[in-house]
């Protein structure tokens, strides 16, 4: 076993020889190489499937000069000499074929640790060799990948890079005293290997046996462009017959220039914005570190509009009317960095307002900004940057937020703001932001607000006020009587406890009426309270009730089993249902789901000791189940939209729903979960224009998308929200968005 | 806990027929591997024994490709497609869920990047799919071994089979532990009826510790 690598050299010759006498006996050309196409003409599963009318082109190096740079880094596992001597050894059996013009051009060292394609970079992506001895993550059986980028249009190579799994597999060294790798039987052959990813980088697919002379269909084994290798092989070593036809076929000795000296000049290449061994944490498309290629034609664009007003002067000038005059410009600053032409073109927007974002919000085409200067920005999305349209200082403001209606509040410990904005957020005409600032002693601390045509509701647990509209001259009267408020609704609707004696629950939902009205709900014994969702429910023993805002009415769904848990999402109701189960010293629970496509079950729970439903703190919108939490907790996470199960990384707090029942009790407000940063990548803050710098550039998923927390865009009907965090060093930090309903 | 959820195909799996199953799937594809070469030359791979992938893996999932997009991320085209998985055989357990599956390579604009051995799907496809968590990437997944690690769902006369297409595939898959007895199998897929891999699926569930 230990020469297996001989014998199949052995055998490699004996059918060399034996092709040769097939290829005399036959007039067919035996041509099992296969060209790496541009697209997939038979293939329409595949990723790069041609599309309609389109005509798959061969791709190839466009110039008979192919340099390769190696990475310095090379691999703890392998010598550095060796290594190097086995790479260029690889490339020099593709260069040696005679009746090719193709010629490398070793360029030396780099500390570019990534494979793949810089788009802004162009012509000075360097074609890289490297090792990965961590982190591998496409299987730990694979050996090497290439990945060979090229340009649709013509099939010219534009960029090849060598990955080499040195995580999770042993590479050597072919000793030629006794065939052996590195002294060890079961290791690859790094130069084996090696020759046959070259092959892919020069534009040759894997050899198809099927295309091999009749009869000699097994010789495809013996190939370099064979899709399979085995430790100690070092077949692949030596071009067979049919590689070499393979790349003649692609850069044949007859081309013009195929006599041309190759100029370039090697040299050490580092990775653009880099320094040796730095190892940058994430680049998001065009970033601003990228730089247009020497003479590719592309232009640097640099626009900075001066700050024109200190934080001093605008904190001395700010008054409300003099607020709403503002225009935009003032007080910001743009960079539009990389503004370049044609398809790589890179627009970065920067917000330059804040020294430091604390918190921000993107509602379609605008967005809101609060530094830690405690100025808030609102701003408009423009071709290439956020425009911005109006600043405000809010000294006490800690963070932002949205009602359900696009009213933005102000959340403060010590301030009660609500900041309304009159003009449509989605309106496109205007740039004018009309704002209103109401604020009233008894805010504090403000649970909700809530604004229509009619008026604006506020709701603090010591009270709720409406100010219809027509009267904003500060005449407040209650929206609902004065006492135990115990929760407010996605809509306004204020939920408060019969202060008549009887044991209801009552929902003000029309603070325009004066006296207010309620909807009313019997309490029965031992029901709770559930409002740490976007709806009230209600849970009884034996009943579940839900607060529809649109209809202004209780939903009522009656389980089968005895009631343990319910929890609301955005579009669906959940609950656990509890039965005695055979066997089982505890119960079974089903946990049911009921939605607008109806109802299902989503998991039925064998045999366990308790079963609970939480806001999942990893997603807004997701329920978290738990179960057997006294004995060896199990939990996991449910994302409605995305019907996803997974579980969840971190403690799930558990907020018990508050009983009805107990009179006098405090009723502590449960605040919505809040939302909580994520990384997406920075295409949703400015437009993309067709810029290849777009990373997400189709979407088959019909209907609206989440961008989750990992920017994996996922099909539901959560597109309301949209939560973004660019990072670090990119235009918003910690922005989170809405679209408008 | 023990999750379970009703499947279409639940009686397969109970009782005397679930136990034959059992004892009989793994025979059943080591016959099948053992029998199909010289069946045709296609491509040609090296397979890597399911049994090691399937220890390679961190889930192995039936479900149905529901979307598809292609982002440029990191300097790389990937493709991500979602996969609302109907079953989930590592655990044992039915819990819908969507993943993302993560596949390196695609075309953006008048760009194209291809990777070698890269599995293919399609919108509407049903798959097995042996996954690992992609760790440079949250919250999507890698198949274990590319084009190795995804069979279709396709129906046949004879019921709901298992297809490894592997034509076209490219890469470097080897199983190092066939060093000493080198197994090389040439074959066009690797067809597997679905009963019997979900069988086999139990087995290997229930050997584990």
């Amino acid at each position: 076993m230990m020469n297996l690598g001989r014998s199949y050299r052995d055998c490699a010759a004996i059918a060399a020889a034996l092709l040769l006498v097939g290829l005399t006996a036959s007039p067919r050309e035996a041509g099992a190489y296969a060209r790496t196409m541009t697209c997939d003409l038979a293939d329409p599963s595949s990723p790069l499937a041609c599309k309609p009318g389109e005509t798959p082109l061969p791709i190839a190096w466009p110039g008979r000069c192919v340099g390769y740079h190696i990475a310095e880094a090379g691999s703890a596992t392998l010598s550095t000499e060796q290594t190097r001597d086995a790479i260029h050894a690889a490339f020099q059996t593709w260069e040696e074929v005679a009746c090719s013009y193709l010629s490398f051009v070793p360029l030396g060292l780099t500390n570019e640790w990534r494979t793949g394609y810089d788009l802004c970079r162009g012509a000075r992506n360097a074609n890289v060799v490297m090792f990965e001895d961590a982190g591998w993550s496409h299987g730990p059986r694979v050996l090497a990948v290439t990945f060979v980028t090229y340009d649709l249009r013509n099939g010219e190579i534009l960029d090849a890079d060598i990955s080499v799994n040195t995580d999770t597999v042993r590479f050597g060294f072919l000793n030629e005293s006794d065939g052996r790798i590195g002294g060890r039987i079961e290791r690859f052959d790094l130069q084996n290997v090696l020759t046959h990813e070259i092959g892919h980088l020069l534009g040759l697919d894997h050899t198809e046996p099927s295309n091999m002379v009749d009869g000699f269909g097994w010789e495809a084994s013996l190939t370099t462009m064979y899709s399979e290798t085995a430790p100690g092989e070092t077949t692949k070593r030596h071009l067979h017959a049919d590689d070499a036809a393979g790349i003649c076929a692609i850069y044949p000795m007859a081309r013009a220039d195929a006599a041309a000296a190759c100029a370039a000049q090697p040299g050490y290449f580092e990775a653009p914005g880099r320094a040796p061994g730095d190892r940058c944490p994430r680049q998001r498309g065009c970033a601003a570190s990228a730089s247009p290629a020497p003479g590719s034609g592309e232009l640097l664009w640099p626009v900075l509009l001066i700050i024109v007003w200190s934080t001093p002067r605008w904190r001395r000038l700010q008054r409300p009317r003099w607020a709403l005059r503002s225009s935009a410009g003032v007080l910001l600053a743009f960079v539009l960095p990389s503004h370049a032409q044609g398809a790589q073109a890179c627009p970065t927007p920067r917000l330059l307002a804040h020294e430091r974002v604390v918190d921000a919000l993107v509602v379609e085409d605008r967005a809101f900004t609060l530094g830690d200067d405690g100025l808030v920005v609102a701003w408009r999305r423009g071709e290439v940057a956020w425009i911005p349209l109006e600043v405000r200082h809010f000294p006490d403001v800690e963070g932002l937020d949205m009602s359900a209606e696009g009213d933005l509040l102000l959340l403060s410990e010590r301030t009660p703001y609500v900041w309304g904005l009159s003009t449509p957020l989605t309106d496109p005409r205007t740039d004018h932001v009309d704002l209103s600032v109401w604020r009233h002693p008894d805010w504090l601390p403000l649970l909700a607000a809530f604004r229509n045509e009619q008026g604006l509701t506020v709701v603090s647990p010591r009270g709720a006020w409406y100010l219809p509209a027509v009267a904003r001259d500060g005449a407040w009267r209650p929206a609902a009587p004065r006492g135990r408020h115990v929760g407010v609704t996605a809509r306004g609707a204020i939920l408060s406890l019969a202060e008549d004696g009887e044991q209801a629950l009552d929902v003000w939902t029309d603070p325009a009426r004066e006296p207010p009205t309620a909807s009313r709900l019997p309490l029965a014994p031992g029901a709770t309270l559930r409002m740490d969702g976007p709806s009230a429910l209600v849970i009884e023993r034996g009943q579940l009730y839900q607060w529809q805002d649109e209809e202004g009415a209780w939903l009522s769904v009656r389980p089968e089993g005895w009631l343990v848990d319910a929890i609301a999402t955005e579009s669906s109701l959940l609950w656990l249902e509890a039965q005695p189960a055979l066997g089982c010293p505890h119960m079974a629970v089903t946990l049911r789901e009921r939605s607008t496509q109806g109802e299902r079950v989503l998991a039925q729970l064998a045999c366990v000791r308790d079963a609970r439903l939480a806001r999942c703190p990893e997603h807004d919108d997701a329920v978290a189940l738990l179960t057997d939490l006294d004995s060896g907790e199990r939990r996991a996470c449910w994302a409605p939209a995305r019907a996803d199960w997974w579980a969840p990384e971190e403690d799930i707090p558990l907020s018990a729903p508050a009983p009805l029942h107990h009179r006098g009790q405090e009723y502590a407000w449960i605040p919505p979960a809040m939302p909580y940063s994520v990384e997406v990548s920075d295409d949703l803050q400015a437009p993309h224009d067709g810029a290849l710098c777009n990373p997400v550039v189709r979407v088959v998923h019909e209907g609206p998308v989440l961008v989750t927390q990992d920017g994996v865009v996922a099909p539901g009907l959560w597109s309301e929200r949209v939560l973004l965090d660019a990072g670090p060093g990119s235009p918003l930090i910690h922005a989170r968005g809405w679209r408008a309903r | 806990m023990r999750i379970s959820h009703p499947s279409p195909r639940g009686t397969a799996w109970q009782g005397a027929a679930l136990a034959t199953r059992t004892l009989l799937a793994p025979l059943a594809i080591v016959a099948l591997l053992i029998a199909l070469p010289g069946i045709s030359w296609a491509t040609s791979v090296q397979l890597t024994p399911l049994e090691d992938m399937a220890s390679d893996s961190t889930m192995i999932v039936r479900g149905r490709v529901v979307g598809e997009e292609v982002r440029w991320e990191d300097g790389h085209l990937w493709t991500l497609r979602q996969i609302a998985v109907e079953r989930e055989y590592r655990e044992g357990v039915s819990l819908a869920r969507v993943v993302t599956l993560r596949t390196p390579g695609g075309r953006l604009g008048d760009i194209a990047t291809r990777v070698a051995g890269v599995e293919q799907a399609r919108l509407g496809d049903e798959v097995v799919l042996f996954l690992r968590r992609d760790v440079a990437h949250a919250g999507t997944w890698r198949t274990t071994a590319l084009a190795w690690s995804l069979f279709h769902v396709v129906d046949r006369p004879e019921g709901a089979t298992l297809v490894r297409s592997l034509q076209g595939a490219e890469g470097w898959v080897a199983a190092q532990h066939h060093l000493q007895t080198p197994q090389r199998i040439a074959i066009t897929a690797t067809e597997i009826a679905l009963v019997d891999f979900e069988a086999w699926m139990d087995a290997l569930r229930e050997e584990r510790p």
